[in-house]
């Protein structure tokens, strides 16, 4: 209580106000309103080769929203970014919305996202808004584009215009055979295992898929920078996908990554026609495949 | 005179017989066709359009579903009383459609028609632009996109 106290004091509490979307309602709550304990996390960060400890207080994400149903939740800054979290990265990662960082409070007052063990580009700043989504599962592809031979089948654009000389496909131009539906949600993993999702219409609509040596990255003006993507390795939407063979290690791992409850066993492939067994394909037979499916 | 009188005759009764209940199957494939009878979704995909990988089935109230081929086994449709609907159990409900119109057919690698531009457009592509998405639904690990017609240019 002692501890409410000193908070209040020291800061104006009704800055610190929420806005919490569910499917049903839209709400809007103040840290006062709340009544929550602060909590305390540490977390150990490296820059330049020096470690630097830092102890943050604030509210546990968890508590913030115990009462509701979800199974993911977008948090939204006042900037326009954007983070998503699992219930279980929630569960995992002892979350807290923080206020204050080594005993002060923090300059701005707006809540920062902050974990131990969740790396840096999900520590958001000036969280506005969380949004608590059901039903945020993965569902199992039944149609894989190969990236790297289907950019070569449209053709790479020589410059992409605001893009500098950057060779790369505006991801429009995945449509309409990879994507026939351009709305909703879009899964995007990276090589070294990011999940993110991003809503069309708000972040690619203008977006770029740039390549650059034989990786490709994803860029777009209505995204801040922090939340483009390096190393792409796959992106789904519904039941369609496109991979980036040169970045996935196995399709086990990717599998894995994604929480498919099962490797396909037996594809067909196109456009010339086949059917084999996924594992056993040779690097010069996928060569020759645009999109196969099971 | 009287001869192509008569021609013209059989070429109107015959026009107006097939299309009267008739339901129009078309989008990206070479020809469409007018179905006549109940037939599964599937088993008519795979006799005729094996490439359709996504269909889009118009109701007369501008009610839409896109499904992808998973769901096409799940889907009869029906004919009764000259008038077209589409049912499933299996499937999510949102692909039930009364007074079913159109079915719209998407096949994969249709922009190999036109690599080099920046918008691709396809029949399947112009056709779902007419519709405003509503809403997704899952039932059994199938998928239905629920949509409403937003203009009435055809």
């Amino acid at each position: 209580m002692k501890k409410y106290l000193i908070i209040f004091i020291l800061i104006p509490t009704w800055l610190f106000s929420l806005i919490i979307k569910t499917p049903e309602s839209t709400s809007s709550i103040g840290l006062d309103s709340l009544q929550l304990p602060l909590k305390k996390i540490t977390t150990e960060r490296v820059n330049q080769g020096e470690t630097s400890k830092e102890i943050w207080e604030g509210v546990a994400i968890e508590k913030i929203i115990a009462a509701s149903a979800y199974d993911e939740i977008i948090l939204r800054s006042f900037d326009g970014y954007m983070i998503r979290l699992t219930k279980k990265q929630i569960e995992d990662n002892h979350v807290i919305l923080a206020i204050g960082k080594d005993g002060e409070n923090r300059e701005e007052a707006k809540w920062r996202l902050v974990s131990p063990t969740l790396r840096e580009m999900y520590w958001i700043r000036g969280v506005e808004e969380i949004e608590l989504v059901k039903q945020a599962f993965n569902l199992l592809p039944n149609t894989i584009y190969l990236a790297e031979n289907y950019i070569d089948h449209i053709g790479i654009r020589d410059s992409l215009p605001g893009n500098g000389k950057a060779e790369g496909i505006y991801f429009s131009n995945l449509y309409p055979d990879v994507f026939p539906i351009l709305e909703g949600e879009f899964t995007f993993l990276t090589k070294d295992g990011i999940i993110k999702k991003y809503n069309y219409n708000r972040y690619l609509e203008k977006a770029v898929i740039i390549k650059a040596d034989s990786a490709y990255s994803l860029k777009s003006p209505d995204m801040p920078g922090g939340m483009w993507l390096k190393f792409l390795a796959y992106i789904q939407h519904d039941k369609r996908a496109i991979i980036f063979r040169d970045q996935v290690e196995s399709w086990e791992k990717l599998a894995t990554s994604l929480e498919w409850n099962k490797v396909p066993k037996n594809i067909s492939y196109e456009p010339f026609g086949g059917s084999h067994q996924l594992n056993k394909l040779k690097d010069e037979e996928w060569d020759d495949i645009l999109y196969f499916y099971w | 005179m009287g001869r192509h009188f008569i021609f013209l005759l059989v070429i109107f009764l015959t026009a107006s017989g097939v299309f009267a209940g008739s339901l129009e199957v078309c989008g990206d494939i070479k020809q469409g066709v007018y179905l006549e009878s109940s037939q599964n979704l599937a088993e008519l995909i795979e006799n005729k359009y094996p490439a359709t990988d996504l269909c889009l089935m118009i109701a007369q109230d501008g009610t839409a579903v896109t499904i992808d081929y998973s769901v096409f086994p799940f889907i009869e449709i029906i004919m009764r009383n000259g008038v077209w609907t589409a049912r499933t159990e299996q499937a999510p409900r949102v692909c039930n459609l009364n007074n079913l119109v159109e079915i719209v057919l998407h096949t994969p690698l249709r922009s190999q028609i036109s690599p080099k531009s920046g918008s691709c457009k396809t029949p399947f592509s112009i056709k779902l632009a007419k519709y405003k998405y509503v809403s997704k639904s899952y039932q059994n690990n199938l998928l239905a996109r629920k949509y409403k017609l937003i203009s009435d240019k055809k």
